[in-house]
């Protein structure tokens, strides 16, 4: 998305917007204000729905409406035309909405923004078209409109004239909202933040993208058909235009507006500007107007929205003993994994051909089980694009490469890592919007078989994980060295110093036998590189991690290696420990350069 | 001729100006890297401009006409400048939305002031003569449709690919730091570019408003059409657009008349879905991948 | 004609301060090396000076006038940053790339300045008409660098230009840069980890720690053990 920030445990908000609906229920309210507002709440069940996809994962959709339209148009088809009882048709509608969108899903978890964007937008078209045409008219009644039956549930009137309409929307709302911050909240919904932050680091912590995605969308989707419901019932008649493809494009605008990533403040965008054109009367293209021009202000000078605004102004009010005052919980001691005897890398004749260039030619050398191996070069010599390698985000051209005995080179990410091998990135790549404590419980995401069934659930269904979860992410930061008062604060925070030892804890918070680090001391300063240094000493003696580093820092690497590999322009130069090593002067010339061209030139 | 073969030559005609359309989506797109979803808007503001200069206020049709164009042209300067230029460096994610929300404000715009009496039929511009050609009935917009095509397509391609001026807006979009730090002025050269997917879409107004009536969503499936007809075509290919128009022209034409209007809208989804999984680089682009 | 003039340059990305007071000068024709450890804010300084990033200092001039804030009008003051990562411009041909350098400027391309790049890159010749993004990487840096010089600067300032290339393409690629500017009286700023090769060249190396530059003249008499406890 556009860098909006995600925003966790927004659920007292969103809760206390559902109280003010609830009194506004009790109050005596006339009739059209009541229809007015069950139809705002509609607008927001489908908003919130909305927002775990396009908020939470940051992807661009413009379909969203369209669901609705496919949620009030086959409950009240399968209730008029089949006489289905109510309950029966709504979850035969949902499972149509599901249906469908894994089907629209499939093709669109491929694309990237612009394609999503302009796919979905395509299908709410389609839609349209087809709502208002003729193959489905049996169904649709598209010229004349589809009658609503009447709804009762035993004594109570659930049609637009009665009061029992409103409950019922206020009762979907609130059970969307809780199921949805709950998905937001959980393993999954971290996983969802992560991807949208970077998909490769999601891929090496056992993510699988597209799959993941896929759920974010079918769940937003049948959301948005479950908000067809009450809006069907609201306004007693359905008409294609209704539900016409522009709809889903001032959903879209009123998440954005309302603030993108927070479930509350979608909420609120979809019920003032839904409610507000409606009290206003005969203003009909001013507001659209007016909306419009919001709409693009926010995007251009706001595009974290009102509930952005609102977190900036209440992050700035000092709050004493921290913000998040939780109690710490108990570090579990995690059982250390088991040593690996003999290599735990053995890297044999390895190459990398991009469009040309050989980024790798011919890569040998061995890691021992429980050592510390150093891998140096001047830059662009290969060392990235090795470990990229080995944690399978790149398949090689050539050769092989083995974890533990094992060839890795067909293997794809979050098989790699449930193989214990874990990395971490020149660029942490930490989840900016999400506290030190919960980037590290991600690295706990392939650890466990999880469902998010369970997540949507919520906290009491996986309680007894979460304090697991909790324990190691919290063991791992404690071994890291990294305060526990910093463990609440968001990523975004943090000194580059903090950032890159917060990887390392994502990295071995869910136990792993071979630890890439890439460039874990570039942009630190003297005595952060002295600390990371005693780090990975510790790791490799009291843990027995055996340990891959990438480093350009010599004096780091003569401090903390046991044995390293020298590689300029993709080839092994040198190999041994490290007092050898750096005297040899070839590995000299590498690193300050050739002489003999300069005496050439200078001769010309 | 059966009707399927009427219907592919009038889909030819169409096509161009799907095509058209496309093109001026192109030509922003390799100047800036965004993809223009107010384009369609854009042409149908300027119609109504031309529109109510000539059956409002009673000017000649050519006088209304070219202020239309001038209108238009400004509309797309202070589009860039009002809500593309501010915080420029957002993202292309960040500057696509932007449009989105300049659609639905023109659309807002059109519907507030010129709202009342919608759809209005404009003014004859075309006498509604046909020739028949290779034993096919061809109608004169169509033959001034694909005239106006090859004369604008034309220009601007020698525009962008025998001027200086062009080569710059060319390059502009894959590295607009690098094309400053070489000196390229490139607010103004953006600008330029907004200015004249304004003029194109003037022209694609005109010519779309003799079949159809004005209204302010007059545009709204075409520029759908134009998007993927511009896709199919490469989005970074000028005469890609055009090549794209007719095929969407044809196929949904086509389709139209075997299996009906719905089933034709789907053709042309499953089409763009098509596309975008397995070319995304369309038929003649090149290197657009990483920038969608 | 004072060439560039550089005193006490500050810049930050966000709150993590990179340069303190950076102190460098390169006169008309001279050939100034930039050197320092991984990390140490040298190309921050070519952007900062260059106007990619915000900066502030207490002096700031290319032949006596200010340099301005923008980085267009800084390329058209007569000083040309060519980025460190080649950034070829992908859409264009070779050849495009090069006119592009010189329309930038407003300045014309025709068979002159085509052989003028030519004469000082012979191996772009055939390489013409193909587009710049499949060039090698040793052609691309030619390519950048050629680029800019069709901009007629006064000071050229190269990022790290030998990154990525093989020891006989960087050869190649600066004796080409050397005689070029020579001939066209370009002073030349080089930003490189090839501490060596700069020292053989230049007429004065600055070595860039702790945010702030410290300027050695006799740079190609100083001894390998010198550089190494300078560098490491």
């Amino acid at each position: 998305m556009f860098a909006a920030r995600a925003h966790g445990h927004t659920l007292p908000f969103a809760l206390a917007i559902l109280a003010v609906l609830a009194v506004l229920g009790l109050l005596p309210i006339d009739q059209g204000m009541r229809f007015t507002v069950v139809l705002a709440m509609s607008w927001g069940i489908a908003a919130v729905g909305l927002d775990l996809f396009s908020g939470y994962l940051g992807l661009a959709n413009f379909g969203q409406f369209a669901f609705v339209g496919i949620g009030a148009y086959g409950i009240t088809a399968l209730r008029s035309e089949a006489h289905v009882n109510v309950v029966v048709a709504l979850l035969l509608t949902l499972a149509l909405a599901a249906v469908l969108a894994a089907v629209l899903g499939a093709a669109m978890v491929q694309l990237q923004h612009f394609g999503a964007a302009l796919t979905t937008f395509f299908f709410a078209f389609v839609l349209f078209n087809v709502l208002g045409g003729n193959t489905l008219d049996p169904i649709t009644h598209s010229e004349n409109g589809l009658a609503v039956p009447p709804l009762s549930w035993g004594p109570l009137d659930l049609t637009a004239n009665g009061p029992w309409l409103y409950w019922l929307a206020w009762a979907m709302l609130l059970a969307t909202v809780a199921v949805t911050s709950n998905y937001a909240n959980s393993r999954a919904g971290r996983a969802l933040r992560l991807l949208k932050r970077s998909e490769p680091v999601a891929g090496t912590l056992g993510v699988r993208a597209r799959l993941t995605k896929l759920g974010a969308f079918v769940f937003s989707a049948v959301v948005a058909a479950a908000a067809g419901l009450p809006l069907s019932l609201a306004l007693g008649y359905l008409a294609p235009e209704s539900f016409h493809f522009g709809n889903s494009i001032t959903l879209f605008a009123m998440l954005v507006v309302g603030g993108i990533g927070s479930l509350a403040g979608p909420l609120i965008g979809a019920l003032v500007f839904t409610a507000l054109p409606q009290l206003m009367q005969g203003a009909g293209a001013a507001e659209a107007l007016l909306f419009a021009a919001i709409f693009l202000v926010f995007v251009i000078a706001l595009p974290d929205g009102l509930f952005g605004l609102l977190d900036a102004a209440w992050r700035r009010v000092p709050v004493p003993g921290g913000r998040l005052g939780r109690p710490r919980p108990l570090a579990a001691a995690a059982d250390p994994p088991p040593p690996v005897e003999g290599d735990v890398l053995v890297a044999e004749d390895v190459a990398v051909v991009f469009g040309g260039v050989r980024a790798l030619d011919g890569v040998s050398f061995r890691v021992r089980g429980g050592t510390i191996h150093a891998l140096v070069g001047p830059n662009g010599a290969g060392k990235t694009t090795f470990l990229n390698c080995v944690s399978g985000l790149l398949r090689p051209t050539g050769g092989r490469i083995a974890v533990a005995g094992r060839d890795v080179g067909r293997s794809r990410t979050h098989q790699i890592r449930a193989m214990g091998v874990s990395r971490t990135f020149q660029n942490p790549s930490l989840v900016p919007d999400l506290s030190v404590l919960d980037n590290v419980r991600l690295g706990l995401y392939g650890s466990h078989r999880w469902s998010v069934a369970r997540d949507l659930a919520g906290g009491w269904a996986s309680r007894g994980r979460s304090r697991v979860v909790d324990g190691l992410a919290a063991a791992a930061l404690e071994r890291v060295g990294l305060a526990a008062a910093r463990w609440d604060v968001l990523a975004s925070e943090l000194s580059l110093g903090e950032q890159k030892v917060v990887d390392i804890a994502r990295a071995i918070a869910g136990g792993s036998r071979l630890l890439l680090l890439d460039e874990p001391t570039s942009g630190l300063g003297d005595e952060e590189i002295a600390r990371v240094a005693d780090l990975l000493k510790r790791l490799r003696t009291e843990h027995r991690l055996s340990i891959l580093v990438v480093a350009h820092n010599v004096g780091f690497v003569q401090d903390t290696s046991d044995t390293v590999t020298v590689l300029d322009f993709g080839r092994v130069i040198a190999e041994g420990v490290p007092d050898r090593v750096i005297a040899d002067p070839e590995v000299m010339t590498a690193y300050l350069g050739v002489a003999e061209a300069g005496a050439e030139v200078a001769a010309q | 001729m059966g009707l399927v073969g009427a219907a592919a030559v009038s889909g030819v005609a169409v096509g161009f100006v799907y095509g058209m359309l496309a093109f001026s989506i192109v030509l922003l797109f390799k100047a800036s890297g965004i993809p223009n979803f107010a384009q369609g808007n854009i042409a149908t503001f300027g119609t109504f401009i031309v529109y109510l200069l000539a059956a409002r206020a009673g000017l000649p049709l050519a006088a209304a006409i070219g202020l239309g164009f001038a209108g238009t042209a400004a509309l797309g300067v202070v589009i860039y400048l009002g809500g593309m230029l501010p915080r420029g460096d957002a993202g292309t994610l960040n500057l696509a939305i932007r449009t989105l929300a300049i659609y639905l404000l023109l659309f807002a715009v059109m519907n507030l002031f010129w709202g009342v009496g919608q759809p209005f039929a404009f003014p004859r511009f075309l006498p509604a003569a046909s020739m028949t050609v290779a034993g096919v009935s061809v109608s004169l917009l169509s033959l001034v449709t694909v005239a106006a095509a090859v004369v604008l397509g034309g220009a601007f391609w020698l525009l962008y690919n025998r001027t200086a001026t062009g080569l710059l807006l060319r390059g502009i979009a894959d590295r607009p730091e690098v094309a400053r730090l070489l000196g390229a002025d490139t607010a103004r050269l953006s600008g330029l570019a907004w200015l004249l997917a304004g003029l194109v879409a003037v022209v694609v107004g005109l010519l779309t408003v003799p079949t159809a009536l004005l209204s302010s969503d007059m545009m709204d499936s075409f520029f759908l059409y134009a998007f993927t007809a511009a896709l199919l075509g490469g989005m970074t290919s000028l005469p890609g657009a055009f090549v794209g128009g007719v095929v969407v022209g044809v196929v949904s034409n086509v389709v139209t008349v075997l299996r009906g209007q719905e089933i034709s809208i789907l053709a042309i989804f499953a089409l763009l879905i098509v596309i975008l999984l397995v070319r995304p680089d369309g038929l003649f682009g090149h290197g657009v991948v990483e920038r969608l | 004609m004072s060439g560039l003039e550089v005193a006490g340059l500050r810049a930050a990305y966000g709150s993590a301060v990179v340069l303190t007071g950076v102190d460098l000068q390169v006169g008309p024709g001279e050939v100034v090396g930039l050197v320092g450890r991984n990390g140490a804010g040298k190309t921050t300084t070519l952007r900062a000076i260059s106007g990619t990033i915000p900066r502030r200092a207490d002096g700031l001039s290319f032949d006596g006038a200010p340099l301005p804030a923008r980085p267009y009008r800084v390329a058209r003051l007569g000083v040309i940053h060519v980025p460190e990562g080649r950034l070829v411009l992908r859409g264009l041909s070779v050849e495009e790339n090069l006119a592009f350098g010189a329309a930038a400027v407003g300045r014309p391309f025709g068979a002159a300045e085509r052989e003028r790049a030519l004469a000082w890159f012979p191996p772009l010749g055939p390489l013409l008409p193909r587009p710049a993004g499949l060039l090698s990487g040793g052609e691309q840096q030619m390519l950048a660098i050629a680029r800019g010089l069709m901009a007629r600067p006064r000071l050229l300032m190269v990022d790290e230009m030998s990154l990525g290339l093989s020891p006989r393409a960087v050869r190649d690629v600066l004796a080409a840069v050397l005689s070029a500017c020579r001939e066209e009286g370009v002073a030349l700023l080089m930003v490189d980890q090839n501490l060596r090769l700069l020292a053989a060249h230049c007429d004065r190396l600055y070595v860039l720690a702790g945010g702030a530059t410290t300027c050695y003249r006799d740079a190609a008499g100083r001894s390998d053990e010198f550089w190494r406890s300078v560098y490491f």
